[in-house]
């Protein structure tokens, strides 16, 4: 009991059952998900999928339908300030106020973070090269990510929002983004969740992922687990066979006459005696990516 | 489909279908509700000046609206670039379109009005004018696409059409606006109107032609740069990090600077029309002051729209509606502060915008309150005798509980709520009208019960948003307490007034309940709104 109660309390984010409905299209469905502090957390699935939706009830800006989300230990739609006063958080799509100048940006959202690290925020601002009397409005799409980036980190929040940070972005950004990510958590307790479709980036900095698709989870877990626990194995079929194999902890197959392609879950030790029990012949086993992993268990 | 015009057509009606609906419903609405009315103001269509004075201002407003749905419903020809079709097919097709689309539903409208009330209103003249407006106002939008511009464009365009029909009935010839006497209807069209219009037609072909080939090409027709020079202005004095003291500061800088100013300066820009409209016409000292006792009433309607445009946030966080959603954007949805105390700031710079406007309108009627006295020019009676002192606190109070009303409607990021509510008052209007007109209820009759229902629906309101924001703990006891107080001891003057005066007039307590009741209303009611539209 108490060990899960310390649980808990190390969780930043605790979303336990939480169903939500646009009309009949059903966004979330009785999703849970906890994030421990101190990590990287990349929420990876492919469009509307809902992702922006759960990050969104993170924020307190979607009251769910049913289940409970708690950031901090608090519930974002009835505790804003408790809640959005400890994120930093940028958009999908960088929304920004686009008559504002990046100064008054910059001093419109000090005024409501009494935690803003004015010397940080100038470092940033020199580090992206913004302009601070330039509108926002006038800003390429790269440095308006990085304006919206700059006012999401200059208060060192203790969780990081990032809702595709860098979708449509040029390496350049791509690599301040990740930066910005990396400072994050080299303060000590600091939580980053990110979500992306760039899954070489996640896989480069996340430390745990969770692979959403139509509003629940598929897959969550430690990257480093998850990687050891998916493998690619090429069979060879015994006799003149053209039927693929099928065995437990296989997710997907591919191919065609004698010779398989197929994506195991599970240690090696668990599979391989049932690919043998089936007659197979296992020729070539690698190590996968998180992108044939995705790929694997969302078409699987 | 089988050819280029073909699907230029079919994307016409499917994209424009609802908008060139409304488009064949304005020039009626108006018209229908004046004309109800006109038994009502002593007077019928027979009466052939009238009918010609109402001719000339229904058919030139009605040409107007249908223009704007028509051409709103194309999309932009920017996005036709990357098509294999050439830019004379393409301006060909969109004109030709636009006016027989003019041509079929103001004409259509026209008729209408014509049967319903025998109108003997000439078709031809007005509708093949209302064609050519068409054509040049498709050309000032490709003037000018997707710029601030086009609105320049538009207002030329429309003085310059307008001008032209006014001098085609003659309006024009006696050097005044006020309807002169030998105003004449449209009947003829004369081989000079004909190559009148042509010209206009062809000219906007060309030119029409030559824009949309640069724009295609990414090149601009001509400009002034105003707005680049401006910028450049504004960047060379640009504070580099402007510091606020506190959070609440911030957001009432930001409500200024991207609403409240703008708003300030259309209340000044109107004052000096209405002041030109008065150095034109007679210069006499009554009109001065009708005008400036009006204007005192006026501002209650500017701050409707002032309180509905203070709360377009927008999904993007951009001044304006985005996609016809008023949906708060991520950017102030995410200020870690509560929807009440947003809300409540939102409202007060609403309201120090509007006592700024009320102040500046107090200063002009006090500046020429004193220099008629000091003349001896000031008329026998300022303010009506039914208003009383009434009328100063009053145009405080209904200038409050308008803006109050149309920034608590607004905030709740609900379109179709503001649209509802407007859609509200004007049937209920029209309704109203309509029983006058056939004599189901007598106008004193019918005006009590308004004024009562205005009285009870005010307080019901607010009770209600009381009640809701307090059981949604998005206001305090105290506050509602404090909030209570007030309105009761506004009340209570009214009670008073209403007590200890024999002539009691009860609809005009009744509206002045209803009136303090909505200037409380946004104080429980914005937190509800903001709230609603923060947490989906």
């Amino acid at each position: 009991m108490i060990s899960s109660i310390e649980a808990n309390r190390s969780c930043v984010v605790d979303v336990a059952s939480v169903t939500r409905k646009f009309g009949d299209k059903i966004a979330l469905d009785n999703l849970s998900l906890s994030i421990p502090r101190g990590i990287v957390f990349g929420l990876i699935g492919g469009n509307g999928a809902g992702k922006t939706t759960l990050i969104k009830h993170i924020l307190g800006m979607y009251r769910a339908h049913a289940g409970t989300v708690h950031v901090f230990g608090r519930d974002p739609v009835a505790d804003p300030v408790g809640v959005l006063g400890r994120i930093g958080y940028l958009s999908e799509d960088r929304d920004l106020p686009n008559w504002m100048r990046v100064g008054e940006l910059m001093g419109y959202t000090e005024a409501f973070f009494p935690s803003w690290d004015r010397r940080f925020a100038e470092e940033l601002c020199q580090q992206f090269e913004l302009d601070k009397r330039t509108r926002v409005r006038h800003l390429s799409r790269g440095q308006r990510a990085r304006a919206g980036l700059l006012v999401a980190l200059a208060h060192r929040p203790d969780l990081l929002v990032l809702d595709e940070p860098s979708s449509g972005l040029d390496p350049v950004v791509r690599r301040d983004i990740l930066g910005a990510i990396i400072r994050t958590i080299a303060d000590e307790g600091r939580t980053v969740l990110f979500s992306s479709h760039l899954l070489d980036e996640v896989e480069r900095v996340a430390d745990q992922i969770a692979i959403i698709h139509h509003g629940r989870i598929l897959l969550a877990g430690f990257m480093d687990e998850i990687k050891q626990q998916h493998s690619r194995v090429t069979v060879r079929m015994s006799g003149n066979s053209n039927t693929p194999p099928t065995f437990a902890g296989m997710l997907a197959c591919e191919g065609s006459g004698p010779d398989w392609t197929c994506v195991c879950s599970g240690q090696e030790d668990q599979w391989r005696p049932t690919v043998e029990g089936v007659g197979a012949e296992i020729i070539e086993h690698s190590a996968m990516t998180l992108d044939e992993i995705f790929v694997a268990r969302v078409r699987g | 489909m089988k050819s280029i015009p073909m699907a230029f057509a079919w994307e016409f009606l499917e994209h424009g279908k609802w908008l060139m609906l409304v488009g064949f419903a304005q020039p009626l609405l108006l018209p229908l509700f004046i004309l109800a009315a006109l038994p009502e103001l002593g007077t019928s269509l027979k009466d052939t000046s009238i009918s010609i004075m109402l001719h000339v201002f229904f058919t030139l407003l009605g040409m107007f609206l249908v223009a704007v749905c028509v051409v709103g419903s194309r999309e932009p020809v920017t996005r036709l670039g990357a098509l294999p079709v050439s830019s004379r097919a393409i301006v060909f097709w969109y004109m030709v379109m636009s006016m027989v689309a003019m041509v079929t539903l103001f004409g259509a409208s026209l008729l209408t009005l014509r049967a319903v009330y025998q109108a003997d209103w000439p078709l031809l003249g007005p509708v093949l004018f209302g064609m050519t407006m068409v054509a040049g106002f498709q050309v000032a939008i490709w003037q000018r696409e997707h710029s601030i511009g086009q609105f320049v464009c538009w207002f030329g365009g429309m003085l310059l059409f307008g001008f032209w029909y006014l001098w085609r009935h003659s309006a024009l010839a006696f050097g005044n606006f006020m309807w002169p006497k030998g105003i004449q209807y449209w009947h003829d069209v004369t081989l000079l109107d004909s190559a009148m219009m042509l010209t206009v037609i062809a000219g906007s072909f060309f030119v029409g032609l030559r824009s949309v080939a640069q724009v295609r090409c990414g090149e601009t027709y001509w400009k002034l740069n105003l707005s680049q020079w401006l910028e450049k202005r504004s960047y060379r004095s640009a504070q580099a990090l402007p510091r606020f003291s506190s959070w609440s500061h911030a957001h009432q800088w930001y409500q200024w600077q991207q609403v409240g100013r703008y708003v300030y300066f259309c209340f000044i820009a109107c004052g000096i029309m209405m002041s030109v409209g008065w150095l034109l016409d007679n210069r006499e000292s009554y009109s001065l002051f009708n005008g400036l006792v009006v204007s005192g009433g006026m501002i209650s309607l500017l701050a409707i729209g002032a309180g509905i445009i203070f709360a377009f946030h927008g999904t993007k966080d951009t001044y304006g509606m985005t996609n016809f959603d008023l949906e708060l954007g991520n950017y102030l949805a995410t200020r870690p502060k509560t929807s009440t105390s947003i809300a409540h700031c939102v409202l007060r710079s609403l309201t120090k915008t509007l006592l700024l406007i009320w102040l500046t309108w107090a200063a002009v009627f006090a500046f020429n309150f004193t220099i008629a006295w000091i003349l001896g020019w000031l008329p026998n009676s300022l303010v009506p005798n039914e208003l009383g002192w009434w009328y100063l606190p009053g145009t405080v109070v209904s200038l409050l509980a308008a803006g109050g009303v149309g920034v608590s409607v607004s905030l709740t990021g609900r379109l179709r709520l503001v649209l509802g509510l407007f859609g509200f008052v004007f049937g209920y209007v029209l309704l109203t009208a309509l029983l006058e007109v056939n004599r189901l209820i007598s106008k004193e009759s019918m005006s009590q019960i308004s004024a009562i229902l205005f009285g009870v629906v005010g307080t019901f309101a607010t009770l209600s948003a009381l009640y809701l924001a307090c059981k949604n703990s998005l206001i305090s006891a105290r506050q509602a307490v404090v909030y209570c107080c007030v309105w009761a001891i506004l009340e209570a003057v009214v009670v008073f007034e209403w007590i200890t005066i024999a002539n009691r007039q009860l609809p005009a307590y009744a509206i002045a309940i209803g009136l303090i009741s909505l200037a409380i209303l946004p104080w429980p009611a914005t937190p509800l709104a903001f709230a609603y539209n923060r947490v989906r």
